[in-house]
Formats: C-alpha cells, sequence, structure tokens
C-alpha cells in the first residue's frame, strides 16, 4: 500500500503527537521525567513485517497486546526487548520488584506501562480522528521475536496492514526502544487512512 | 504584520501553522530542522519564532539556547505536543515567552502571538 | 441490574476476585460476596451509591480517571506496585506493616449494543505476593551482605598469609649467608619457627571453622576434668599474658569438673578466650578465670572477664560471627583471622554448651561465659600425653608415595633425621617398584596420585607377597567416613588425614605394631 504524501506526512505528525501524551503519561505514572525521541512510522503488509520490527527489538520480546474495536479496529501490540523490560521495571521501581526471569509483579509493571502507553496514544488517535475506539484488558506475552511475528502473520489474513512505529524514550539516563504495531484490516485501514487524510484537511484549512 | 519564523519537523505542522498565520495576515518563513532555523532566524530576521520540542538531531529546547546566545533578544514560542509538566519548565528555564500544546488551532495560537507582539495587530 | 447480577455470578464461579458493576454514572448495580467479606460494606448498603461517595479516597488519589477512561472505552490494568491498591480493604496477610490489602485490578467498560453502559471492575488480592517477594528481596540482601563480608574476610585472608612470608623469605636468604650454627643463625631459625608456627595456627582455625560450619568436625569424646584443663590452659598463657603487663587471675574449683568431651577441643575453647582477652586488654590491666558449677542448671561455668576495651551493642551482637572481624570499625592492629571466637561458640556449641558475651560498654571490659553440661560424676581419666617414642632402627625401612616433591623430600628428611631409613617415590608405579626391592615395613601412601592411585597401590602391596605385611598408611585431604571405609578396603591399616603434623607423624610411626608400643590415639588420625 502507497501513501500519499500527505497521508505519510499527517500519519507522522499524528504518532509524533500520539507518543508525546504516551510519554506524558508514562512520566505522570512513574513521577519522572521522559524524553522521547521522534518516532519512525512506517506501513508494511503483515507478511513482511519481520524486518522493519527487528530494526527495533530482537532475541526474547516482552509483548502487550490489546485489542481494539469500534469502526477502526484491530489489534495494537507494544514490543519491548525482554532485557529492556527488565530494565524498565528497575528503573521504574527502583528495584524493589523482583525481576528475576521477570515474576509476576514485574510482569504486571510492564503491562500497565504498555497499557498507558497505548491508551495514551490510541485515545489521541480518537480524539483526532473523531473515531472511537475501545480497548479490552491488555495482555502481556513473552516470547521470541520470531515466534511472535510467527504467530501474527499465520493468525492474521495477509490482506492486513501493520503501522509500525519506532520510538525511543530516555528515562532516569537509560535509554529504552520499543516499539508499537497496530495490525488492521483493510477496511480498518482504508477507513484509518480517509480519517487521517480528513484530519490533515482541516487542519490545513486553518481553523 | 509580524514576520514569523515556523520551526517544525512535520511538513503537515508547518503548511498548517503556516495557512493560520497567513490567514491572519503574517508573514511567515520557515524550517524543518535546528541548523536550518538557526540560519533562517539571521537571514530573515524575524520578530517571533514558533519551535517544536521533539525533532531529531537538534531539539527545541537546544535551538533556543543557541538562538539566545547569538541574540538574546529572541522571542521564541513552543509549539509542542509534550504536555509534561518539565517541558513547560524546561521552557520557561530556557526564557521561552510562550508555550502552546499541538495539535495548534487558530485562535489559541493568535493570541498568544497577540499577547506577545502587542505593538503589531494583525 | 440483572444483567450485572448474571455476569458477576458467571465471574464468581471462574475464580476469588472482588468484581463491582457500576452504571454511565458509576453508581455500583453489583457487588460481589468476596467483596462484601473483604471490605466489610454489604451489598444492599453500596448498590445504589456512587462508588466514588462510597470510597471518596479515589478522588483523593486520582483513582477516577481509570473510571472516567473506562467510560470512554479504554480498558486498564492497574498494577499494584504502581497504585498498591484500588479500593481501601483490610489487610489479608497477618504480621505485615502494610495497611491495605494489595491488589491489582482490571477496570473495562461494559458495553450493550455496542454502547457504553458502565464499567466492570475485578480485583485480585496480591498481598500474599508482595509480602513474599519482600522477604525474598529481605533475604536476597542478607546473602548479599554476607557474601560482601566473606569477601572482605577473603582480602585480609590473604593479607594475614602474605604476612608471615616476607620474614621467612628474608631468613631463608640469610641463612644461605651466615653458618648455620652462628648465633644469628639460631636466632633466625627461631623468627621462621615462629612465623611458621602462627601462619599454621591461622591455617588450623580456618580449617576448623570450615569444618565445624560444614559439620565435618569429630569429637573424641571422654570424660575430663574440665577445671584442670582450664588450669592448664591458663597456666600455658600466663607467661604471654604477663609479659604484656596484663595480670592473670585464676579462681579454680575445690573439686573436678567432669564433663563429657573432647579434652583438647574443650583447651581450645578456653585458649581462644583467653586469647582474645590477651589481645583487647591493654597493659596494666587484668583478666579473671573463674569457674564455678550450677547444680541447678547442671553445667559449669568458666567466666573468663578483662578489663579490656569492651564492645559496643552491635559488635556484641556479630561478636560470634565467622567474618565479623572483617569489619572496619573493629580493630585490624592486633592481627589474626578474629576466627577464635566463632571457633570457641561452634565447639561449645557441639559439646552441648554456649558462650556468652557481655560487656557494659566501650572501654569498659568485656565478659565471656563458656558453659559446659556436667555428666553424672565419675571416675576422671586423664590422658597423659603420649611421648614420641624412638624408633626400633633396624626394622624401620619407610617408602613415601607422594607426588608433592615438596612434601616427600621435607618427610624423607625429617623421617631420616630421627633415623628411619626413607625411601621416595612419586607415582603409584614408581612406588610399586620400588617396593619389591626395598621391602618396606611402612608404607606412607598419598590417594590422589597420577597413575594408579593410592587404594590400587595399596590392594597392588597387599597382593605381592613381598609387601603383603607392610603397615600400610594413606594420606588424603578428605576425612569424611567415606574415605576412611575406601581406604580400609583397599589394605590400608591407618588413615591420616592431610596436613599431617610431623609430631603426630612421629607418634603413628611410633605406635605402629612391631615397634614401641603405645595405643595413643593421634587426633587426626582415624583406624581402620
Amino acid at each position: 500500500m502507497i501513501l500519499s504524501e500527505l497521508q505519510s506526512d499527517a500519519i507522522a505528525e499524528l504518532i509524533n503527537i500520539a507518543f508525546s501524551r504516551s510519554a506524558a503519561s508514562l512520566s505522570e505514572l512513574t513521577g519522572s521525567r521522559v524524553d522521547l525521541e521522534v518516532p519512525e512510522v512506517s506501513v508494511h503488509p503483515i507478511a513482511e513485517i519481520s524486518t522493519e520490527l527487528s530494526r527495533f527489538v530482537k532475541g526474547e520480546v516482552a509483548t502487550v497486546h490489546q485489542v481494539f474495536s469500534g469502526p477502526v479496529a484491530g489489534d495494537a501490540f507494544l514490543l519491548l526487548n525482554f532485557d529492556g523490560a527488565v530494565h524498565l521495571v528497575d528503573l521504574l521501581t527502583d528495584g524493589d520488584v523482583p525481576t528475576q526471569g521477570l515474576g509476576a509483579s514485574a510482569r504486571e509493571v510492564v503491562t500497565e506501562i504498555g497499557n498507558i502507553v497505548m491508551n495514551a496514544c490510541l485515545g489521541v488517535f480518537g480524539n483526532l480522528l473523531q473515531v472511537r475506539f475501545s480497548f479490552s484488558v491488555p495482555h502481556l506475552s513473552l516470547d521470541d521475536l520470531g515466534a511472535m511475528v510467527n504467530s501474527l502473520v499465520v493468525e492474521k489474513n495477509p490482506m492486513q496492514h501493520a503501522l509500525i512505529v519506532g520510538a525511543r524514550f530516555r528515562l532516569r539516563q537509560s535509554e529504552v526502544t520499543g516499539c508499537l504495531v497496530l495490525v488492521l484490516g483493510i477496511a480498518s485501514f482504508e477507513l484509518f487512512l480517509q480519517e487521517v487524510e480528513a484530519w490533515a484537511e482541516r487542519s490545513l484549512k486553518g481553523d | 504584520m509580524s514576520k514569523i519564523l515556523v520551526v517544525d519537523d512535520s511538513g503537515l505542522a508547518r503548511r498548517a501553522t503556516r495557512m493560520i498565520l497567513e490567514n491572519a495576515g503574517h508573514e511567515v518563513t520557515d524550517a524543518q530542522d535546528g541548523l536550518a532555523a538557526i540560519e533562517r532566524y539571521f537571514l530573515d530576521k524575524p520578530e517571533l519564532v514558533l519551535l517544536d520540542v521533539t525533532m531529531r538531531d537538534m531539539d527545541g529546547l537546544e535551538v533556543l539556547k543557541r538562538l539566545r546566545d547569538l541574540d538574546p533578544a529572541v522571542r521564541v514560542v513552543f509549539v509542542t505536543a509534550d504536555v509534561q509538566s518539565s517541558t513547560r519548565e524546561m521552557a520557561d528555564a530556557g526564557g521561552a515567552c510562550g508555550f502552546i500544546v499541538k495539535p495548534v488551532s487558530a485562535q489559541p495560537l493568535l493570541s498568544a502571538i497577540a499577547a506577545i507582539l502587542p505593538e503589531v495587530g494583525p | 441490574m440483572e444483567s450485572s447480577n448474571l455476569l458477576i455470578a458467571t465471574l464468581d464461579r471462574l475464580g476469588a476476585w472482588g468484581v463491582v458493576t457500576t452504571d454511565s454514572n458509576l453508581v455500583v448495580t453489583g457487588w460481589n460476596r468476596w467483596l462484601e467479606q473483604r471490605s466489610g460494606k454489604a451489598a444492599r448498603d453500596v448498590v445504589g451509591r456512587r462508588i466514588v461517595e462510597i470510597y471518596p479516597d479515589l478522588l483523593v488519589r486520582a483513582m477516577d480517571r481509570y473510571y472516567r477512561q473506562a467510560l470512554e472505552g479504554q480498558a486498564c490494568l492497574l498494577s499494584q506496585r504502581f497504585h498498591k491498591y484500588l479500593l481501601p480493604m483490610p489487610p489479608t496477610v497477618a504480621h505485615t506493616h502494610l495497611m491495605n490489602m494489595q491488589q491489582t485490578a482490571r477496570l473495562m467498560p461494559l458495553l450493550e449494543d455496542e454502547v457504553i453502559c458502565g464499567t466492570l471492575t475485578l480485583i485480585e488480592d496480591v498481598t500474599e505476593r508482595i509480602v513474599t517477594e519482600e522477604e525474598l528481596r529481605k533475604q536476597a540482601d542478607r546473602l548479599e551482605e554476607a557474601n560482601r563480608h566473606k569477601d572482605d574476610f577473603l582480602a585480609m585472608l590473604a593479607h594475614e598469609l602474605r604476612n608471615p612470608l616476607g620474614p621467612i623469605r628474608n631468613g631463608l636468604q640469610v641463612l644461605d649467608f651466615i653458618p648455620g650454627d652462628s648465633p644469628d643463625a639460631i636466632q633466625t631459625r627461631q623468627m621462621m619457627e615462629r612465623q611458621v608456627t602462627h601462619m599454621s595456627r591461622l591455617v588450623d582455625d580456618l580449617l576448623d571453622v570450615s569444618r565445624i560450619a560444614r559439620g565435618k568436625v569429630r569429637l573424641r569424646q571422654t570424660l575430663c576434668d574440665l577445671n584442670s584443663i582450664v588450669h592448664d590452659v591458663v597456666e600455658d598463657y600466663r607467661p604471654l599474658i604477663e609479659k604484656n603487663g596484663i595480670r592473670l587471675v585464676l579462681l579454680s574449683l575445690a573439686e573436678d569438673a567432669a564433663v563429657c568431651g573432647d579434652s583438647i577441643r574443650l583447651a581450645q575453647i578456653v585458649g581462644n578466650l583467653l586469647n582474645n582477652a590477651n589481645k583487647f586488654t591493654n597493659p596494666g590491666g587484668e583478666i579473671r578465670v573463674a569457674c564455678e558449677t550450677n547444680r541447678e542448671t547442671k553445667s559449669v561455668l568458666i567466666r573468663i572477664s578483662d578489663t579490656g576495651i569492651g564492645m559496643s551493642r552491635e559488635t556484641l551482637l556479630q561478636i560470634f560471627d565467622t567474618f565479623s572481624q572483617a569489619d572496619e570499625s573493629l580493630d585490624r592492629s592486633k592481627g589474626g583471622l578474629g576466627l577464635g571466637l566463632s571457633l570457641a561458640k561452634g565447639l561449645a556449641n557441639l559439646h552441648g554448651g554456649a558462650i556468652q558475651a557481655s560487656s557494659d560498654g566501650v572501654g569498659r571490659g568485656s565478659s565471656f561465659t563458656l558453659s559446659v553440661p556436667l555428666t553424672e560424676s565419675g571416675v576422671v581419666e586423664t590422658t597423659p600425653a603420649a611421648e614420641p617414642a624412638i624408633p626400633n632402627q633396624e626394622m624401620k625401612r619407610i617408602l613415601v608415595i607422594e607426588d608433592n616433591r615438596d612434601m616427600a623430600q621435607s618427610m624423607k628428611m625429617l623421617l631420616s633425621h630421627i633415623g628411619y631409613q626413607v625411601e621416595w617415590a612419586d607415582s603409584g608405579n614408581a612406588g610399586l617398584d620400588l617396593a619389591r626391592r626395598f621391602s618396606p615395613s611402612i608404607v606412607l601412601c598419598d590417594i590422589g596420585l597420577p597413575g594408579r592411585n593410592g587404594f590400587e597401590v595399596a590392594r597392588a602391596l597387599r597382593a605381592d607377597p613381598i609387601t603383603e605385611h607392610a603397615y600400610l598408611i594413606a594420606q588424603s585431604g578428605y576425612g569424611q567416613d567415606e574415605d576412611v571405609r575406601k581406604a580400609h578396603d583397599a589394605g590400608f591399616d591407618l588413615h591420616l588425614t592431610k596436613p599431617v603434623d610431623f609430631i603426630e607423624l612421629k607418634r603413628v610411626l611410633s605406635a605402629v605394631p612391631g615397634s614401641h608400643k603405645s595405643e595413643s590415639e593421634i587426633d587426626s588420625s582415624t583406624r581402620v
């Protein structure tokens, strides 16, 4: 699927705003400043996401999954390197939660972080695009990136597309890299693009 | 009418902001990163700079610092989606004269500009 | 209302958790049994009221925003770690400092025909898990602390073991330059012997501590008189202590104090306590040793008190810890590994006794009380130290099979010196060859040998008519019952645990059948 310049420009700015809100929510939850780098956004057919994902995460990954429904429906995944997730828990909890092998409490911390990031992000989409999303409760899985991608590719309809956002942020002097993947069916994706374009045009009308 | 420099790495954001400003009768130049912004500032001598925070290579806070080093009288309004209170504090500490949250809409942007540049109404 | 009752009934069957439902104004429509029990609020008192009204705490902690988000369609997980709990309820685990039940909660919108009509909250009680995690963390901290102590101790140990080596090395060089019988040479040898003795004591203490820690110390218990053991030890230490300008007072019992114990180990306990008092008492001070019996508790009490530097409460708490002296707050200038007290306590415990320390504070002296259970009066044996016997020279040919060259050569020199005829082989095969030619009456054989090990050598020697009657002594670094049994099975007469003290070896050899008879038991040897 080839995006027009306006579409890709608009998606980039939409993601920029959405991730800034995610960072702010994360900052609010943790009481620490979160510095966000410009997110890298791209769109790929579901069968081809592996290469793009491996630019941001490798090996064992912690994945927080949420289903969202509404006119634009799909799956949202937040991927973090396993080590990155452990590190994040340590950072955010001052080492108070045992992270050896990511125990129950540490898993909950990672799940809530994913939840916060995705809710903030999709919340912005909903507001700006004037589309209502509702989300399921998040689930965490720990798996190899390859296996994780396989499960996505096998289960999903090949016509589906994935919006991939690679984001690096710094928190208490440490850098954490994560990757947001939105998997949308063809109808949802087209509606999404339509709404994005509509938003861009509204913005350019200068009101 | 004032001359305003818009600095943002998003083409959409630059165009949308330009539209609002030009509709209100301002003269707009723009730049898509920090270095270009510094160059444009000295070429175009704008009365006001609208500056994004999250940008590649050099972030808005760094751009403000460089501009102030070169021209202590520079007037900068941050335009950002980053709503962390610490960002606002850093902007204030860096000497910004305004802070507007993205996505921008016409009214808040124009009133902020009017408050900073009272001598030249649109 | 009905649909929420059905939902709650379903969820209750799924698991043990709190379930709350609200309508789109956050008025509670459902409150399950679990919550009634944990919160102390009955459903009839809760249903129909707004949740933030029932729990204003939600507003105080800005938790109501998650309810608002749920009404906008967002589901969320609220982890214990970030929020501690959603609804304040009493803790479910006894003996915890936690004021509230720790919870992980899930909040989601309730939909009816695609329209959000309310919220559903699931509350999981994770208090027990959090308490366990806290315990684990504390335990990890303690282990880390212990590990750090051990590292500090190792550093100190290396230092303490290195110290005597300098003077010994110097001594060796001096001896190269001066006539062996000059007064300087004699003085040098005395100095070297002192250093070696000091070092051996350090190493012995270390081995003892590690054996006690692993439960590997065997007491040679006999009926003995603690009163006279204390007397002997005090008199042994008197010259050293009085040389330091410290007065030493002994208040003995008039009668025997019969205890069942290992007289050498008991003497070691008293010696360590005296040594400790000597170390931490300044010239002009006094050390007082008092023996008494307590008929009520049926025990002997040996109280060793000094007028020395005393101890703070903190020091007192850790004074018996193995690695406590590694702590820099303790005086390192006195040298030693600080194992003496830990060792004394370990040995006292092995005797069914105890040691207690007390002090009125820094600068106010210390007192250590050893208590050992009294035994019903019986005849107290006295075990005189065996006199080193002179070997029957024409009989004694000794073959040493040992792959450590230095060990073998020094043993050969010493044994030759006291009149044995000694040959040495450095492997099992060489030893067997030599044995056939040399026909030794005693074979001292290492177990860990290159090629054929000690057990195989013993079996071969027993199988050969020339050597089958030799007295076979095994030497190994392992003194466990299993090793002793294996040595016996292989045909050894005696098993000695390394390092073997030369004086002990002399006693063992003199006790070998066919020579000067002496049946005294040797501490580190085991008849097999």
